[in-house]
């Protein structure tokens, strides 16, 4: 099966090259045959690499210890999921994984568009096969998924090494969130390829206008809405496995996620200005190339070793070839633009200063400048290395004191740019739309302020995630009443169908109050409290605000393929028993040499009990920490809003009727004609 | 001798809870100054969160961080002496010490009013600019849709 995956990787090699020179030379001559030719040869292209991606998965499968790659990230009591998921549990596997992906994006774009856009897909096709090749031959000639275990023997001879059992999978990578996490994560990442490619085919046809915006609109939102999940994912992976009682620890792999989400998400703000008015036609061509130079930067970035990183990807040579991979991309793309820049100039003029079209210019800086403080901060160990000899450590404390100032700024966008009007926003209108919020917020802020939220940034985010809310609240219950009126419907059905008649809009204010759950999530960080209690004896008793815990019992029990110690704390809130926490000590076999925590996690609404335990000598004392953690579920269910939001926003309109017309009032009318 | 054994029990308490809350500031202090420092085993965690199970550095970081407080060291002195001791790779985020480090500090705030000079001039020269006539940027994407049309009515069915 080796030589299969082998064989299918040679053969997408070739195919891959043959599809670029097919629809390069078939756009250029006009020969329709080639173009279908090149195109089909991109699909190949796909058959093939999922054809290596299968028999990669089956040696997984049949522990074919044989090959490294499988010897060294799986084992044979490793449980069936994580033989699955060890596929893109290390280097090699995961960079096949993306360039998987890649290919099934490719196919899928040539499939949907195989009638339309004649003259750009030949170079989309191009674009996105010429990106899959690079990792083909990254596949092929640097780090292969199918090298063949060997050692060298005394006298320097090399002999084909195949051990009884597999070193295993990292043990912090069995999880189940770690099955779906990577894919979310590379899913999102490489289908910002899909908008990157029809950018430079509309560079090279000259085609500036927004047909290329609109066909990869929900490609873009797609890619952007998963890999923000993703990115959630691993958040919550980090918080239940990594046991220090954190989601996001600003580490360069967790950077390097964020950076093209940010720049993505800017993107897809400014594309709705060029839309509507022409404009920032040359900034949406910038910004989506730099979306998706930064998704390849950043696996440069975490797997080269150019920067140290608690995730544990095996530091290799790629790094020299993904620079020289991201310089051809920077300098192929910066050389269409200035060539082509008579073609990017703004249909319209901007009508002020106080409209939605600067809100969102406003919005896009926010954004890159959060996206440059973290690139900013990723590097800066680097750059001071190369400056002065010292590696300089840049960790959470810089990210959240640069950052935190810049996302609030950011929310308070949020809550004002959809609502101000394009071209001009009348003193009225922003009365209208602002006044009741931002009242309401500021009278929130001193109940807050005395239920104990007296830490200026977490009060602040909280009274800007009640405007923003409020805005947002208030926009769908204006536009649900003016519909209810209209049509007859009731208020609920009026919600429903407002949404749906425009899921652009209204999938974005569901996107917008999703971060503002994130927000208010995120604030109560600054509230969180750890208490470490060592050697704990059975029996013991713990208090944390309104809880109590006691101790009952300490044992071992076997799992699948470890070991655990466990504890069982019985847990109290105001004197009544709520729950039972068991959390874990495990010691895997192989790898595993230090043991990992299992933590145990009781959420509410309200706050996490987050218990770690760290193993006991005699079975009787134990050492413990227990983390109180303020509103943390939030950021889930922020996150999952977010994510329901983006498939609204991703739905056509619905086109029918409302029923039982009734008239409207002139006030009423208004309304109406400023809602929907 | 009640209202002196009272007064006597009365003190005890005083004093144990003066010293538990001594204990809990200290305590508290270590993990405030435990964010401002890196763990040394090479896992790149803030010495506070370092939660490996045997870490070869970080009880004993803890320990000394917890001596130099019971000194009665101030929060400077302390960071400087890990940084003196391990190099300035401990520190959590750059010291502001020299103009590279606190460039470090200055340089995201500094593109963030470079950016709103930038985005303001861009307005104004968008507000007072006429759009310009350049060559014509009409997509093919209609006549590519009429085009395939004919194409299909061309195209004899099976």
């Amino acid at each position: 099966m080796a030589q299969l995956g082998q064989f299918a990787l040679a053969i997408a090699f070739i195919v891959a090259i043959y599809a670029i020179v097919a629809s390069l030379i078939g756009i250029r001559s006009r020969n329709d045959k080639l173009i279908a030719s090149g195109r089909n040869a991109a699909i190949c292209n796909c058959i093939a690499i999922t054809t290596a991606i299968f028999s990669l998965g089956y040696l997984f499968l049949t522990n074919d210890f044989s090959v490294a790659y499988v010897a060294a990230h799986s084992s044979v009591d490793l449980p069936l999921h994580f033989k699955i998921s060890s596929v893109w549990g290390g280097q090699e596997g995961s960079l096949l994984f993306w360039s998987w992906i890649l290919t099934v994006y490719t196919a899928l774009v040539i499939v949907q568009n195989r009638t339309k856009h004649r003259s750009m897909m030949p170079y989309v096709t191009a674009v996105l096969t010429a990106t899959s090749l690079f990792f083909t031959a990254m596949h092929l000639f640097v780090v292969n998924p199918f090298k063949v275990g060997a050692i060298q023997m005394p006298g320097g001879a090399i002999s084909l090494f195949r051990p009884s059992d597999g070193v295993g999978l990292n043990p912090l990578l069995q999880d189940t969130l770690m099955v779906i996490h990577p894919p979310m994560l590379y899913t999102g990442m490489v289908g910002l390829a899909v908008p990157y490619a029809f950018a430079i085919a509309a560079l090279i046809t000259r085609q500036l206008g927004d047909t290329w915006i609109r066909t990869t609109r929900r490609w873009t939102m797609a890619a952007w809405g998963i890999l923000g999940i993703g990115i959630l994912l691993g958040g919550k992976w980090a918080y239940r496995e990594l046991g220090w009682g954190g989601y996001w620890a600003w580490d360069p792999v967790e950077n390097a996620s964020l950076m093209p989400w940010l720049i993505g998400t800017a993107f897809l703000h400014s594309v709705m200005v060029q839309e509507k008015k022409g404009m920032l036609k040359i900034w949406n061509v910038v910004l989506i190339v730099a979306a998706y130079t930064m998704s390849i930067f950043g696996t440069t970035l975490t797997r080269s070793g150019l920067v140290d990183s608690v995730h544990a990807f095996a530091k290799s040579d790629i790094g020299g070839y993904f620079m020289a991979f991201i310089i051809v991309t920077i300098s192929g793309a910066l050389y269409l633009i200035l060539d082509r820049l008579p073609y990017l100039k703004p249909d319209s003029q901007m009508g002020s200063v106080v409209s939605r079209e600067s809100s969102f210019m406003f919005n896009n800086l926010v954004l890159l400048v959060s996206c440059f403080a973290i690139l900013w901060g990723t590097m800066f160990p680097v750059l001071s290395e190369w400056y002065n000899g010292n590696k300089i450590t840049v960790g959470a404390p810089f990210f959240n004191r640069v950052n935190v100032p810049i996302a609030i700024f950011l929310l308070f966008l949020t809550g004002v740019g959809p609502l101000l009007a394009w071209r001009k926003a009348s003193t009225n209108s922003l009365k209208r739309n602002f006044l009741i919020p931002a009242l309401i917020a500021l009278a929130s802020g001193i109940p807050l302020y005395l239920l104990g939220v007296n830490h200026f940034y977490a009060w602040l985010s909280l009274v800007m995630s009640i405007f923003v809310g409020i805005t947002i609240i208030r926009e769908f219950y204006k536009g649900a009443q003016a519909r209810a009126y209209g049509t007859g419907e009731r208020f609920h059905e009026a919600i429903v169908n407002l949404t749906l008649r425009n899921t652009r809009r209204y999938g974005g204010y569901i996107i917008h109050f999703g971060f503002v759950l994130l927000f208010i999530g995120w604030s109560g960080q600054a509230f969180s409290e750890k208490i470490r209690l060592p050697e704990s004896r059975i029996g013991a008793k713990f208090q944390v605000h309104q809880y109590d815990m006691r101790v009952e019992n300490m044992g071992v029990r076997e799992g699948p393929n470890y070991l655990a110690q466990y504890a069982s704390v019985s847990l109290y809130e105001y004197g009544k028993k709520i729950a039972v926490m068991a959390p874990e000590w495990r010691k895997y076999g192989g790898r595993d040499q230090q043991g990992t925590t299992e933590v145990s996690i009781h959420s509410t609404l309200k706050t996490d009990i987050y218990l770690v335990f760290q193993g006991s000598t005699d079975g009787v004392t134990g050492d413990f920490t227990i983390y109180y953690n303020p509103l943390v579920m939030w950021v889930w269910i922020g996150g999952t809003i977010l994510g329901l939001g983006t498939v609204i926003a991703m739905l056509p309109n619905k086109q029918t009727a409302g029923r039982k017309p009734q008239a409207i009032s002139n006030k009423e009318s208004e309304e109406v004609e400023h809602a929907v | 001798m009640n209202t002196r054994s009272s007064i006597f029990r009365k003190l005890v308490i005083v004093a144990f809870l003066a010293v538990a809350s001594g204990a809990q500031a200290s305590a508290d202090r270590a993990e405030t100054l435990g964010e401002g420092l890196i763990c040394m085993c090479g896992c790149n965690q803030l010495l506070s969160g370092c939660e490996m199970i045997n870490c070869p550095a970080a009880p004993s970081m803890r320990k000394e961080l917890k001596n130099y407080i019971n000194e009665g060291e101030d929060d400077k002195t302390i960071l400087a002496s890990f940084s003196a001791k391990y190099g300035p790779k401990v520190l959590s985020a750059p010291a502001t010490d020299d103009w590279f480090n606190l460039s470090a500090w200055v340089m995201p705030f500094a593109a963030l009013a470079a950016g709103a000079a930038v985005v303001i001039f861009v307005l104004k020269r968008i507000r007072t600019a006429q759009p310009a006539a350049g060559p014509s940027t009409t997509d093919a994407a209609p006549y590519e849709k009429e085009i395939e049309e004919e194409l299909r009515k061309l195209t004899p069915e099976d």
